[in-house]
């Protein structure tokens, strides 16, 4: 029954784009409101806690601190060489948040019909959320 | 780089051959004569201004990949029903730049009436440097000083966070103070391209053979990570002008 993720087709999908949230600052965020459409679709408070979990990542990757501003100064040391063997801490996080999006999607939405998609792969401007369909096979 | 290919080689071109000539002749006499620690110092320089300014022109400017279709519908649709609730903050583009360092070169002679007399040129070259100088410094005091608000040229120029009528206007990008400021735009967190510079570009409408993937205005750009693709699709509007079309050819 189920399927590969990049399989599943969502092209004549209803989908639902959930905005930044810019409330707080410039960083990335989501909103963590459930959209309208999704009512009835996901609980509530499943829904909040994957939107939190996706924002403590970016705010993770995009914090200013310490070890952020050593791994500036070491790759401009190295005359950003280090950049060809080392993965930058923004990057690291965003692998992990690609495959905490992949267990979501496979644990908790596809169930429940919905498809999360990654907000990378949408330049970070908003978080998709395609509504499967049953299609006829 | 972009469409500027042309200025980046003529810059590259311009540091070598200064930098060249510098070691061959200005270099190697300050070595024996004053100190060698001159032209390691040149060299240290030579290497950072390097390094940043290909960082600089290889590195992505921002670029955000274009909306679906989809999602431009759902964008408006959104907005006229919550008739611009939500405060969206201005598009910018953040300037990159490239702080150059010029090596000062001082003669250390003994007299300096003395010196002129041996080589009267070197009063043009000392008016020379005495106006160059001043471009530097303004560039780079412009510069800290936009490092420091976080502004970009532009913004700074418009005047798009100053306060207006009394009304105080809060630039949002800005840390909350000047050290924040300079800390989070010069060893700040590397952010990634938001586009996928490195992947072929596939025009996934001929890849699907929905039509001959000829690219028109209409095409989107996408970025799909887990395909590894960065390529256009075809809008909505076209496929249904190609039905159309192909339903024209047909009764015809």
């Amino acid at each position: 029954m189920q399927q590969p993720i990049d399989r599943i087709p969502t092209n004549y999908c209803p989908k639902v784009f959930v905005q930044r949230d810019f409330s707080d600052g410039m960083f990335v965020k989501f909103q963590s409101r459930l959209p309208p459409e999704l009512e009835g679709k996901i609980e509530r408070q499943a829904y909040e806690s994957t939107i939190t979990k996706l924002n403590n990542f970016y705010a993770d990757a995009e914090a200013l601190k310490g070890s952020a501003y050593c791994e500036n100064c070491f790759s401009c040391l190295t005359c950003y060489f280090s950049m060809f063997c080392i993965k930058t801490h923004y990057d690291k996080v965003l692998d992990k948040l690609s495959t905490y999006i992949e267990e979501q999607n496979s644990k908790v939405y596809i169930p429940r019909n919905l498809l999360l998609i990654n907000p990378i792969e949408r330049g970070l401007r908003t978080l998709e959320i395609v509504i499967l369909q049953d299609t006829p096979k | 780089m972009a469409n500027n290919t042309g200025v980046f080689i003529l810059t590259c071109s311009l540091i070598l051959i200064t930098m060249t000539l510098f070691f061959a002749f200005d270099g190697r006499l300050l070595a024996q004569r004053v100190s060698p620690a001159i032209p390691v110092a040149a060299a240290i320089l030579f290497i950072f201004v390097m390094s940043t300014l290909l960082r600089t022109a290889f590195s992505d400017p921002g670029i955000l990949p274009r909306a679906t279709v989809e999602e431009a519908a759902y964008n408006e649709a959104y907005e006229e029903q919550q008739n611009h609730n939500g405060q969206r903050p201005p598009p910018r583009t953040r300037e990159v730049f490239v702080k150059v360092s010029k090596e000062k070169k001082d003669g250390e002679q003994s007299n300096f009436v003395d010196a002129i007399k041996k080589s009267p040129a070197s009063i043009i070259e000392a008016i020379i440097c005495f106006f160059s100088i001043w471009s530097i410094v303004g560039l780079a005091g412009f510069h800290t000083y936009l490092i420091a608000s976080n502004q970009t040229t532009n913004e700074d120029i418009k005047g798009s966070y100053s306060n207006r009528r009394g009304v105080d206007n809060v630039n949002p990008f800005s840390e909350g103070n000047v050290f924040k400021n300079c800390c989070a735009i010069l060893c700040g967190p590397f952010t990634p391209s938001l586009i996928r510079r490195r992947t072929y570009v596939v025009p996934e409408a001929s890849r699907h053979g929905s039509s001959n993937g000829a690219l028109t205005e209409n095409n989107i750009i996408t970025n799909n990570r887990q395909q590894n693709v960065y390529g256009t699709v075809e809008s909505i509007h076209i496929q249904t002008d190609v039905v159309i079309i192909c339903i024209i050819y047909f009764y015809l």
